[in-house]
């Protein structure tokens, strides 16, 4: 079965972002007891100090001080801040949202919460506070209007909606959740069409959404949005061409033309991207346009900075390789993928495979036992392929990482 | 220049053994003769069937009725590899029901058998080779934790890798909930592999709540399919079954299994050999062997 700590790295990541946003001051406020309050002035019950820390003080130090105080109790943590946010939504939305800072406070809040369920792998959590953050967005975004009309300066975010679609697009999901997610990859797509890591990312999912088609049985594919993703402008226009549901054939294609578009305009906006290079080149391969792709992947695999991107480019040619029957290149692509990152399994059993189905039998094993010690699985870094085949890009631990300044600023 | 002609000839030969690793045990074949061992589980009511000897088996090799030259039941010690699914949904009563079902096919086995043990779940881990001396196994087997996704068609695929052995009998239980998430290899590359090893796999299937106790239909073929193709079985368990229970009438359904010794006679060439294998007239029981084997 498949199961969600495999991106906890990922996960700590944005968690050690948000708390570092706490300053020294604010350090001293918080209790010695990780379970006691805390703002030292607020009262009542953890739901109602929270709020209190929301209003009383600076936004982003309440959110650290209060993720801080819970981390010990991750359910506490995950009720609090949950009634927080949807305390702060419901008082202030019906008075018609003009308090921006406060609605605002809820969008961080929500997102904060769904941050904490993803390291804690409560999925259930994280999608339903993403849902209601991305609400509170629909409703930022009107009051925002509404304000630009009457001529008010924009507020400063504290968390921009460039940002929120990223954290939403990078978070892992089980299979599951693939229609949803692809549902947001093209909403933030079509609204943020210049932006490299927003395009690489939704055509990640564009692609895995491709593969997971792929292998439903005949005739069934990931159906459409759910109808709760479907409020909002923008969401049924990328419906659109989503489209399709069970028992028909209309999507086959679709996601792997919508990956291939992304992960041009990914490298039109910056060529340096090489991962949406050999992805690029991944979804060429399997449409047919054989020699594109493997010129494609060649070129990441020589020029990409990040082994981890030269690697895959080198098993990915590989796979292309094996479907022209080209085996000598194929295993000399698979021995490059060896040779540069020695530890990761899936390049060995590619390998092996090719070598196996010569009678090589010997050689195989000879290939494959080396990956297969059980002190790898804890000492050695993860295959690049296992983040592959998850979707959220290769690079997305530096998008997350300029997420993070972004949410500090 | 590896061509997919010469992929598919350079296949071993399963079940094909030369004589020196038999003549040791039964001192009556010419060395250099091409003997074919044939893995067989004979049942009646669920349960093995013993006391089985030459006279008893009809057995034909592309049709040409054969000549069995001998049965060895008990003589023919097991190499058996513990393949268990350790995926995130292995935890809690889970994991602990599954450490005291394997530590109970460990003592199932007999004096000579030796056995490894393999986990996977994106990774796949040889925790422990083959040994004959089965606590090492056990001490093994408590290590055990459930974490992250499905390697199932890689860990098939690596495991049919290991070095045959000509004067043993191999065989695997495959532990998993079918959900294949992050092989690299598909489906058909694993059962090839499978088809091309002389190792017999016996499927433990225990369906992941989530699907409501149901695999992907294409996991759910292909692990009928490993099953058969290699002459072992199926056995699907419930969450709440007696899974000790389970891998205690497994091993005793390896232990028991006969081997039958043929020369092929009347059939010549390379490429697929169909096998048939049937009690004679008169005998009660369910036979289960493998289809047949390619000759290389």
């Amino acid at each position: 079965m498949q199961g969600g700590t495999f991106t906890a790295a990922g996960a700590s990541l944005i968690l050690g972002l948000v708390l570092c946003v706490q300053p020294p001051a604010f350090v001293a406020m918080a209790p010695s007891d990780s379970r006691a309050t805390p703002v030292a002035s607020s009262q009542g019950s953890p739901i109602e100090q929270a709020v209190a820390a929301y209003r009383e003080s600076d936004q982003m130090q309440a959110a650290a001080s209060v993720l801080r105080w819970s981390e010990a109790d991750i359910d506490a943590a995950v009720q609090t801040l949950s009634g927080a946010a949807f305390i702060l939504a419901r008082t202030k939305y019906p008075a018609g949202g003009t308090d921006l800072s406060d609605i605002e406070a809820a969008l961080v809040l929500h997102t904060h919460v769904a941050v904490l369920a993803m390291e804690y792998d409560l999925h259930q959590a994280m999608w339903s506070h993403l849902r209601a953050a991305r609400q509170v967005l629909a409703l930022v975004d009107q009051v925002e209007r509404r304000r630009g009309s009457a001529g008010f300066p924009r507020l400063p975010r504290l968390v921009a909606p460039r940002e929120w679609y990223l954290l939403a697009l990078l978070v892992p999901a089980r299979h599951m959740l693939i229609d949803e997610r692809g549902t947001l990859a093209a909403e933030a797509a079509d609204r943020f069409p210049l932006d490299a890591d927003i395009q690489l990312a939704a055509g990640c999912l564009d692609e895995t959404r491709a593969d997971f088609n792929q292998q439903l049985p005949s005739g069934i594919r990931v159906g459409p949005p759910r109808a709760t993703w479907t409020d909002d402008p923008g969401v049924t226009g990328g419906a659109a061409y989503w489209g399709g549901d069970r028992l028909t054939r209309r999507t086959q294609a679709t996601p792997r033309e919508e990956a291939t578009r992304r992960f041009r305009a990914t490298l039109a906006a910056d060529p340096r991207r090489h991962e949406a290079r050999l992805r690029l080149g991944r979804v060429l391969g399997l449409s047919k346009q054989r020699t594109p792709a493997l010129d494609l992947l060649e070129q990441a695999g020589r020029d990409a900075p990040d082994s981890r991107l030269r690697y895959l480019a080198r098993i990915l040619a590989g796979s292309i390789f094996e479907l022209e029957d080209r085996w000598n290149d194929a295993e000399r692509a698979y021995r490059k993928a060896i040779g540069i990152l020695p530890d990761a399994q899936s390049a060995r059993v590619a390998l092996a495979s090719v070598l196996e189905r010569a009678g090589r039998q010997a050689d195989a094993n000879a290939v494959v036992a080396p990956g297969l010690t059980p002190d790898a699985s804890s000492a050695l870094p993860a295959d690049p392929m296992w983040t592959y085949r998850l979707g959220p890009p290769i690079d997305g631990v530096a998008i997350l990482s300029r997420l993070g300044t972004a949410v500090r600023r | 220049m590896i061509t997919r002609h010469s992929a598919i000839i350079a296949v071993a030969l399963l079940g094909l053994v030369t004589a020196p690793a038999l003549l040791a045990q039964v001192g009556v074949f010419r060395s250099r003769v091409e003997l074919v061992r044939v893995d067989v589980a004979v049942t009646r009511d669920g349960r093995p069937v013993t006391g089985l000897g030459t006279r008893d088996f009809d057995l034909s090799d592309n049709g040409v009725r054969q000549t069995v030259a001998q049965v060895l039941l008990e003589q023919v010690p097991v190499d058996l590899h513990m393949v268990l699914d350790t995926s995130s949904s292995l935890r809690g009563e889970r994991l602990t029901r599954l450490q005291a079902a394997a530590r109970r096919l460990l003592g199932g086995l007999r004096p000579g058998d030796r056995a490894a043990l393999w986990t996977f779940s994106h990774r796949v881990s040889a925790r422990h080779p083959l040994a004959a001396d089965l606590a090492l196994v056990s001490n093994a087997v408590t290590s055990m934790e459930g974490e992250g996704w499905t390697a199932l068609f890689d860990a098939v695929f690596d495991v049919c890798l290991s070095p045959p052995d000509p004067e043993r009998r191999a065989a695997a239980i495959l532990l998993t909930d079918g959900m294949d998430t992050m092989s690299w290899l598909t489906p058909d590359h694993a059962l090839a592999s499978a088809r091309r090893s002389p190792i017999i796999y016996y499927v433990v299937f225990e369906p992941p709540a989530t699907q409501g106790g149901r695999a992907p239909v294409e996991n759910d073929r292909f692990l009928k399919s490993l099953a058969d193709d290699t002459g072992g079985r199926v056995w699907p368990v419930s969450a709440t079954a007696d899974l000790a229970d389970a891998f205690g009438r497994i091993v005793e359904d390896i232990t028991m299994r006969y081997v039958l010794v043929y020369e092929p006679t009347g059939v010549q060439g390379d490429g697929w050999h169909a096998i048939d294998v049937r009690l004679k007239s008169g005998r009660r029981g369910d036979v289960t062997a493998r289809p047949g084997y390619l000759r290389q």
